[in-house]
C-alpha cells in the first residue's frame, strides 16, 4: 500500500474533527474524498501534510512512518498538495511561482547559492527549464510572466496545482481543485487531471463537485470526521447513508 | 548592533586583538547570539516577532549595563583605533559598506532570496513545497546579525568609546524607520531612506532650534510614508506614472 492511514484522529478542544479515520491509497489510483461541509477533509490533509499534529494513528507513505512530521519533510518525499483557499505566491509572476516551487530537486547547498558555484548555476538553468514544462503541462506558458495575482481565478488554480507538481511528488493531494470554476474551466482542469493519471500520477482529491466522480478509481466518505462509506463512484451513488448524509435524513415518500 | 560592538570592543581591550580581527569577531558574536535568539523567535510570525525582537534589544541593554567586565552604564573607553584621521575613516567605512552590500544584495537574489520572500508571502504554501521556515528565519537573523554586528564593531571603533544607551530603543526605531521610510520589499528601499533621512539630520545638525524638533519631522516623515506610500519612497515614482496615467484615462474617458 502506497499511503497507509490508520486510526488517525484528531481533537480541536472537545471537537473530534477526525475519528479513528482509516484509508488506504495504492500507487496509480485515483481517490476521491467527499461529505458534507465541515466533515474533517480539509483536516485529513493538514493531518497527513504535517500542517496539524494528530492526536492519534499512524500515516505511512511509501513504507515510512510520516506521522507528525513537519511540512517541509513531507514535501521532501514526494507528497504535493494545493489548499482549498488556494494561496499563492501572489507578488511573484508565474514562472516564479513555479521555480520557487523547485526547491527540492535539485536542491542546491546553502554553500553552492552563496558562493554562486557552477552546481548552483547548472540547477538554476535545469529549474527554469523544468518550470517552463511544468507551466506547458498544466496550459499556464502563455501567462508565465503575469503576477500570480492578476490572473483569473480558473488559472489560479492551475497554478497551484502547477506548483504542487513542481516539488515532483509521487502523490498529490488536492483540496476542491474544482471549488470556484466556472464549467468550462471545470471540463479543462478534468482533462488536465486525466492526462496526470496517464503519466503516473497517484492523486488523493478532496471535492464538493460530483462531476470528480468518474475521475475516480474509488471514493470515500467522510462525515463529521468518519469514513461512512467506501467502493466504487457507483457504489457510493446508491448508499443509502451517503444519500442521508448528503440530503439529511431519509427520503419519507 | 550593541553586541557586536561590545564584542569587538571587549575583544580590542581585554584580548589585545588588532582592531582587524575585533571587528569581524562583532559580527561574528552577533551572528551567533542571532541564531540562538532565532530558535525561539522562528515560532513567532508577523507582530509577534516584531514585539519580541525589539523587546530582546531592550533587554540586551539592560543586560550590558548591569555588568562590570562591559563597564556597567558607564560603558567602554578608549577603544585603539584603526586610523587616526578622518578621511581613512571615511573612505573605509565607504568600503565596508559596499561590500557588505554586495554580499546581501547577491543573497537576495538568489535562491535563498527567493525562498526568504516566498515566505514572507505564505509559509503555509512554503512549507508545502519543502521550504524549510524555521531553517530560513534563523539563518535571516544570523545572517542580518552578522553585518549589524560588523556595523557595530566598526562604529565603537571609530568611536572609541561606547555607552549600553548608544544601542537602546531610540537608535533601533531610527534603524526601523530608515527601512520603512525608504521602502521594505526593496534592495535599494533601506539604503534610500538612511541617505535621505540622515541627510535632513546632518543638514539641520547646526541650528538649535531644528535640533530641538527633529523626532517630530522624523515621525512626520515616517507617517506620511507609512500611510501614502506603503512601498516607501522607492515607490514614489511608480505611484507619480500610475497618477499620470489615471489621470489620462480619465480625460480620455
Amino acid at each position: 500500500m502506497f499511503l497507509e492511514i490508520k486510526g488517525l484522529t484528531k481533537n480541536f478542544g472537545g471537537l473530534i474533527a477526525i475519528n479513528n479515520f482509516d484509508l488506504g491509497v495504492n500507487q496509480l489510483e485515483i481517490i476521491g474524498l467527499i461529505g458534507p461541509n465541515g466533515a474533517g477533509k480539509t483536516t485529513l490533509f493538514n493531518l497527513i501534510t504535517g500542517v496539524y499534529r494528530s492526536n492519534g494513528g499512524t500515516v505511512i507513505f511509501g513504507g515510512k512512518d510520516i506521522t507528525n512530521i513537519s511540512p517541509h519533510t513531507v514535501a521532501s518525499l514526494g507528497i504535493g498538495r494545493t489548499f482549498q483557499l488556494n494561496p499563492l505566491f501572489n507578488e511573484f509572476t508565474v514562472l516564479e511561482n513555479v521555480s520557487a516551487s523547485f526547491h527540492l530537486h535539485p536542491k542546491s547547498h546553502l554553500w553552492d547559492i552563496f558562493f554562486n558555484t557552477p552546481t548552483y548555476r547548472k540547477n538554476e538553468a535545469y529549474i527554469n527549464a523544468q518550470s517552463l514544462e511544468v507551466l506547458r503541462i498544466v496550459g499556464l506558458n502563455k501567462v508565465k510572466d503575469e503576477l500570480a495575482r492578476n490572473l483569473p481565478y480558473g488559472y489560479q488554480k492551475m497554478l497551484g496545482i502547477a506548483r504542487a507538481l513542481a516539488t515532483q511528488p509521487k502523490l498529490l493531494l488536492l483540496d476542491e481543485p474544482l471549488g470556484g470554476m466556472n464549467p468550462s474551466e471545470i471540463e479543462l482542469c478534468l482533462n488536465r487531471l486525466r492526462k496526470l493519471r496517464q503519466d503516473g500520477m497517484t492523486i488523493l482529491i478532496v471535492e464538493h463537485n460530483m462531476q470528480i466522480l468518474d475521475l475516480c478509481d474509488r471514493i470515500a466518505v467522510i462525515s463529521f470526521g468518519q469514513k461512512i462509506c467506501e467502493g466504487s463512484p457507483k457504489e457510493v451513488r446508491e448508499n443509502e447513508e451517503v444519500i442521508s448524509a448528503y440530503f439529511g435524513g431519509e427520503n419519507v415518500a | 548592533m550593541g553586541v557586536g560592538a561590545y564584542a569587538g570592543a571587549l575583544a580590542c581591550k581585554l584580548l589585545d586583538w588588532s582592531p582587524w580581527l575585533a571587528i569581524p569577531f562583532g559580527g561574528l558574536v552577533s551572528m551567533a547570539l542571532g541564531i540562538v535568539i532565532g530558535f525561539p523567535f522562528a515560532r513567532l510570525r508577523a507582530l509577534y516577532y516584531a514585539m519580541g525582537s525589539l523587546f530582546f534589544g531592550i533587554a540586551v541593554v539592560n543586560v550590558i549595563s548591569s555588568f562590570s567586565f562591559t563597564g556597567g552604564v558607564m560603558g567602554i573607553t578608549g577603544i585603539p583605533p584603526l586610523f587616526t584621521d578622518m578621511q581613512t575613516y571615511y573612505y573605509f567605512f565607504l568600503g565596508l559598506t559596499v561590500f557588505c552590500l554586495l554580499i546581501i544584495y547577491r543573497v537576495e537574489h538568489s535562491r535563498i532570496g527567493t525562498n526568504l520572500r516566498s515566505i514572507a508571502q505564505s509559509h503555509l504554501v512554503a512549507s508545502s513545497v519543502g521550504i524549510n521556515e524555521s531553517f530560513y528565519k534563523i539563518f535571516a537573523v544570523g545572517f542580518g546579525c552578522l553585518f549589524v554586528g560588523i556595523a557595530g564593531a566598526a562604529y565603537a571603533n571609530y568611536n572609541q568609546v561606547i555607552m549600553p544607551q548608544s544601542f537602546g530603543l531610540m537608535s533601533t526605531l531610527w534603524i526601523a524607520m530608515y527601512v520603512l521610510v525608504g521602502g521594505v520589499n526593496n534592495f535599494a528601499g533601506p539604503i534610500i531612506g538612511t541617505f535621505i533621512l540622515l541627510t535632513i539630520t546632518e543638514f539641520f545638525r547646526g541650528s538649535e532650534m531644528v535640533m530641538k524638533y527633529t523626532p517630530y519631522i522624523s515621525a512626520g516623515i515616517l507617517l506620511i510614508a507609512a500611510y501614502f506610500m506603503k512601498g516607501g519612497l522607492i515607490s514614489l515614482p511608480r505611484l507619480v506614472i500610475a497618477l499620470f496615467s489615471k489621470f489620462r484615462i480619465g480625460k480620455d474617458g
